[in-house]
């Protein structure tokens, strides 16, 4: 092998690649490829040095945050580049299509899509909780939603809330974090709050570390959906807490809950409201053991207990009618049920928590 | 590359953080790379800013096995960098021709060996660059550029004994001035 052959092998042995025995014998006696080695390095260093002298100083800011994710492509510019058949068929393709559809476009071009409608699905694919919004909330936290969802292994938790429409997408702030069983809430719940944006029609995927993905599948409505128009009564056999709650003692507001809630089945299941200072009540259509009886009529829970009035007021009615309720008071909803996610405080604000009957300790 | 899996995961969920820290890490690169192919340093922040507006739309493509999410980033960034020219509708690959002087322009040092890497083609400073600068190794070089592994040795080996044929010619006419 003379040095013409080799040459190209100086390359590749400087980029650290594998060469030749007999290309290796060749380099190792040659002082010409030797030479022609150290060049390649002296000219190596001196680019990066020159890139480094070169490097701009700061990074510019993002011109991506203004885009707006897209999922439709410009079909028409599409369609004079890769056109494939007749064209004048396929034009009359398109206004046989149009003139099917022209009432259809026409209504739809009225709208502006004014709600938010969406799910929040487990890793298991089962949803976790649903809800409606303003697509445009303005940070009322109202709207904001947030859930704990037991598993065998451990809680997830999230809170979400919608900041507001962009384009066609819906841009969402969460906060989610995995409890593996045992561990404490302080660290999840100072879990920072990331921002996505959501095209309808594709399933937003938030990472949660240890836990999997929640997904959170949504759509715009242009007029308030029916099933939250006419949906004033939660089905037969189900109850639902929806914000806000607030609790009354005597004449005494203890607390009011303003974001999340959720339906249950009326005989499997118990909902607890929660304070810090407080404790927790827990409230079951179903009997419990060493509870005390009380009324719930619409949006109302009254019930007596060591001698004093309460009253508990949702935001929407929790069943049609009236019914008997049972209230039991615990110092900790794990005292109650240990599958619950437990008494994770912040800031003393109310919170809520849902559980199975067969899993209240009293029941055993 | 397992990171990579789960940025881009991450990016594709629409995380904004996660692509706010993708943009952080390799905006400055990529802009420093693509001013090698467009010329001024206006045109390469341009060409970056594009880049990342389109993954960021369009998240599509990337596939770990073919190499990293910094490689995938900088083919992109290649491509946009030819449409650019395109838009410019003038040819790029001309020695000495105005984009590469205009590259050489507002760099803060000057040596030889800069001066006779302005002075190669297009495509070999993006090959050195790619190679020398950012460290692709050569099948993400073949992903970014499009070409074959082989080829990638070839042209690497081309575009260093260019790179050196000029060094050293200039090298003498400094020597013969003297």
């Amino acid at each position: 092998m003379n040095c013409a052959e080799a040459a190209e092998c100086v390359s590749a042995l400087f980029d650290g690649e594998s060469i030749s025995r007999e290309a290796a014998a060749h380099l190792s006696a040659c002082e010409q490829c030797r030479v022609r080695l150290n060049e390649y390095a002296e000219m190596g260093a001196e680019l990066r040095r020159v890139a480094n002298a070169a490097s701009p100083q700061g990074i510019p800011e993002g011109r991506w945050r203004l885009a707006e994710p897209a999922a439709a492509t410009n079909w028409l510019t599409k369609w004079r580049g890769t056109m494939r058949i007749p064209r004048f068929a396929f034009a009359l393709m398109v206004l046989s299509l149009l003139a099917l559809s022209t009432g259809l476009f026409l209504t739809r071009a009225k709208e502006t899509p004014r709600w938010f409608q969406y799910e929040v699905l487990g890793r298991d694919g089962k949803m976790i909780m649903g809800g409606t919004t303003p697509a445009n909330p303005g940070g009322n936290p109202y709207y904001d939603g947030g859930a704990e969802m037991p598993y065998a292994d451990g809680t997830v938790w999230f809170h979400i809330r919608m900041l507001g429409q962009i384009g066609e997408t819906e841009k969402i702030a969460a906060r989610a974090g995995w409890l593996p069983r045992g561990e404490k809430w302080e660290r999840v719940r100072n879990m920072p709050e990331r921002e996505f944006l959501y095209s309808p029609g594709d399933n937003l995927k938030i990472p949660v570390d240890g836990y999997g993905n929640l997904e959170i599948k949504g759509h715009f409505e242009s007029t308030l959906p029916e099933n939250v128009r006419m949906g004033l009564y939660p089905e037969d056999g189900k109850l639902r807490i929806d914000p806000p709650v607030i609790l009354v003692r005597e004449k005494e507001m203890l607390g009011k809950f303003d974001n999340g809630g959720g339906q249950l089945s009326q005989d499997k299941s118990y909902f607890a409201y929660g304070e810090q200072s407080e404790g927790w009540y827990v409230f079951s259509a179903k009997p419990i053991a060493g509870a005390v009886e009380g009324t719930l009529t619409m949006n109302q829970i009254e019930f007596k207990l060591d001698g004093r009035q309460y009253f508990l007021f949702t935001g929407d009615p929790i069943l049609f009618g009236n019914v008997k309720i049972w209230v039991k008071h615990y110092a900790s909803i794990r005292d109650a049920d240990p599958t619950s996610a437990g008494d994770g405080w912040q800031e003393n604000i109310p919170r809520l928590a849902f559980g199975e009957l067969e899993n209240l300790a009293v029941e055993k | 590359m397992a990171d990579d899996r789960d940025q881009w995961e991450r990016i594709r969920g629409r995380d904004a953080s996660a692509f706010e820290a993708f943009y952080r890490d390799n905006a400055g690169r990529l802009c420093a790379y693509l001013g090698q192919i467009v010329g001024s340093p206006q045109a390469a922040e341009d060409v970056m800013q594009e880049t990342f507006t389109q993954i960021w739309k369009s998240p599509n493509g990337f596939r770990p096995e073919l190499g990293s999410l910094r490689a995938y980033v900088f083919g992109i960034g290649r491509k946009r960098a030819a449409e650019w020219w395109r838009r410019q509708s003038r040819v790029p690959d001309v020695r000495g021709g105005e984009g590469q002087h205009e590259s050489a322009e507002g760099r803060a040092s000057f040596s030889a060996v800069s001066d006779a890497f302005s002075r190669l083609a297009q495509e070999q400073r993006s090959l050195l660059w790619l190679r020398e600068v950012e460290g692709q190794s050569y099948a993400e070089l073949a992903v970014i550029l499009q070409i074959p592994l082989g080829t990638v040795k070839s042209r690497l080996f081309a575009a260093r004994e260019e790179l050196r044929r000029i060094w050293r010619s200039s090298s003498d006419a400094a020597r013969s001035m003297k």
